[in-house]
């Protein structure tokens, strides 16, 4: 394992992806999975849905997993199955643990950090009631089901309407398992309408917006859930409530992004949970890139797949030392999300100022509410470098711009707006005005 | 005009999934032509998607089966196509009592034919046999 050149953390989606696309750039990878197989998430994910854009067929999770890892094996990527990454430095020392091998360091040429998220706990977010057994993430209780083969519970109520806890609303029907309720606080589910209509309506299975858990009941193990309508300030309205005898709560709250390896590496973590990255996904440390739901929470697989394969491709250009900018520091251009928008990565451009032609950039970038005919524009030294129509926009599908930006029109900052059409015409329509 | 038609008139709300505009659908059939009619779509596809979900509506069957000396105790299986939505229940439930042996792989048929649907069960992932 000494001369590896580039270093896979996670063995999942992205870090399949981002192994094969550095493997094809001709130099040695390595993959350290903490899991005792390949495939992350995918394997838990049984339903179909995936693949769309990256095959252009539908698959299930696992299959979209097994296609990587079956290229993985035709390859000489070396894959160390049962390991857990416990130290990054940003001298791209890698420290290991596993029960084979005890404690091992490598020296990475350069690290494709591919750790995924984790799920958001009821501890996080200040649910009151007792503590008993009963009570998981969403994708814990997909996990017991669709792998390991056993029931969490008899009769559970959700918390949440993202999509993982509307597929395992219907995933616990087809097992036999009552589904009471799903319980949401936003005024719109969180997750997407096809799942709402296949999982929860063709079930029977009431959806509660505007609601939240008040109370849970059991001392040893659930016994009962009470829910309640909030207001406007997430107070609960007296007289909304309703009970229910369950004996299992899943919470399905939003997924964080898992970084502690990468921020003890060095790595400067921005506001949306993930590693600041620029144009090549390269993190804040040079020769450390991070792709898929480590640096972003993504609401489709094939996305992930895309963005690893870049990091992929680019960690193998810096081990190779053919990556086109390697001093990061001069002339970088911010990126900065501007009105209705959450985030945008990448966060730095450091290519564009050198750059003699126009410059190609991928951004991707959530909203922060549902909107109907909007424009997205990217905005430079005070003017609309770049515009895009769009019908909708939802805070649960990411939108990505891959857009040629002139060296000239780019200041120090760009920002990335989203605003209503008719505001925006009048804007341009302004601009033309005062032009003529 | 036609009193006793329009009164065995079956009327079907049906959201259309395909797209972000969730076209809220209203579909009828008329009881004397059988003829079906689709209003408050926005395109093609939404009528589409109103006929078939009212006269046959599909899934996709996924679940998990039991593995015997299996390296993991289950596997998630699908159908080949999205059978109809009356028999998914009873689908599942064949699949449930159904065992399978490893080694398994991907595409490898589990069940065929089931519920004389013409569509079979296939493994979603390889298995090996546990060591």
């Amino acid at each position: 394992m000494e001369n590896i050149d580039v270093f896979i953390i996670g063995g999942g989606p992205a870090g399949l992806a981002a192994a094969l696309a550095a493997y094809e750039e001709g130099v040695s990878v390595s993959i350290l999975e903490r899991d005792h197989e390949l495939g992350g998430i995918l394997q838990q994910c049984i339903h179909n849905g995936f693949g769309l854009r990256y095959f252009k067929e539908e698959l299930t999770g696992p299959e979209y997993a097994q296609r990587f890892i079956n290229k993985i094996k035709e390859s000489k990527i070396k894959v160390l199955l049962n390991t857990m990454v416990m130290q990054i430095t940003s001298e791209r020392v890698i420290t290991t643990i596993n029960p084979n091998n005890g404690v091992v360091h490598y020296k990475a040429k350069s690290i494709v950090l591919g750790m995924g998220c984790r799920e958001r706990t009821r501890g996080a977010i200040n649910i009151p009631g007792t503590r008993p057994a009963g009570i998981f993430p969403a994708g814990q209780a997909q996990r017991f089901i669709n792998i390991e083969g056993y029931f969490p519970g008899k009769r559970v109520l959700i918390l949440g309407s993202g999509d993982i806890g509307m597929i395992m609303a219907r995933r616990c029907m087809m097992e036999g398992i009552k589904v009471v309720a799903v319980a949401e606080v936003l005024p719109y589910p969180s997750g997407l309408k096809r799942n709402q209509v296949q999982c929860l309506d063709d079930y029977g299975i009431p959806l509660y917006l505007r609601h939240t858990i008040i109370d849970i009941r059991g001392k040893e193990r659930v016994e009962g859930v009470t829910i309640a309508g909030i207001d406007e300030k997430w107070r609960p309205i007296p007289g909304t409530e309703k009970t229910w005898d369950v004996d299992t709560i899943l919470f399905s709250v939003g997924l964080i992004p898992e970084n502690e390896l990468s921020s003890k590496a060095g790595c400067k973590i921005a506001n949306n949970g993930g590693p600041e990255v620029d144009e090549f996904l390269q993190t804040t440390v040079p020769g450390i890139f991070a792709a898929g739901n480590v640096l972003q929470v993504h609401d489709l697989v094939d996305f992930v797949t895309f963005e690893s394969k870049r990091a992929g491709i680019n960690a193998a250009k810096y081990a190779k030392d053919e990556l086109p900018i390697k001093d990061l520091q001069k002339d970088v251009v911010y990126a900065k999300p501007g009105t209705d928008v959450g985030y945008v990565i990448p966060e730095r451009i450091c290519g564009i100022k050198n750059s003699k032609e126009p410059y190609e950039i991928e951004f991707s970038f959530r909203v922060k509410n549902p909107r109907q005919n909007i424009i997205a524009e990217i905005i430079s030294k005070g003017k609309i470098i770049y515009k895009r129509k769009q019908k909708f926009v939802l805070p649960s599908e990411m939108i990505h711009l891959k857009v040629k930006l002139k060296p000239d029109d780019v200041g120090e900052q760009i920002t990335i707006n989203i605003i209503e059409q008719d505001s925006a015409i009048n804007v341009i329509e302004k601009e033309m005005l005062e032009g003529s | 005009m036609n009193e006793k038609a329009s009164n065995e008139v079956v009327e079907k709300e049906i959201i259309c999934v395909i797209c972000p505009n969730s076209c809220r659908l209203k579909v009828s059939q008329d009881p004397k032509t059988k003829e079906i009619n689709v209003e408050g779509y926005l395109c093609p596809r939404g009528k589409k998607y109103g006929i078939s979900e009212f006269s046959n509506p599909v899934r996709m069957l996924i679940t998990t089966m039991r593995v015997e000396k299996g390296k993991l105790p289950v596997i998630p299986v699908r159908s080949t196509e999205a059978i109809p939505k009356s028999l998914l229940i009873e689908a599942v439930k064949m699949v449930n009592d159904t065992h399978c042996l490893a080694p398994i792989k991907m595409g490898d048929i589990l069940i065929d034919n089931i519920l004389n649907t013409r569509i079979s069960v296939i493994a979603s992932r390889d298995i090996d046999v546990k060591s």
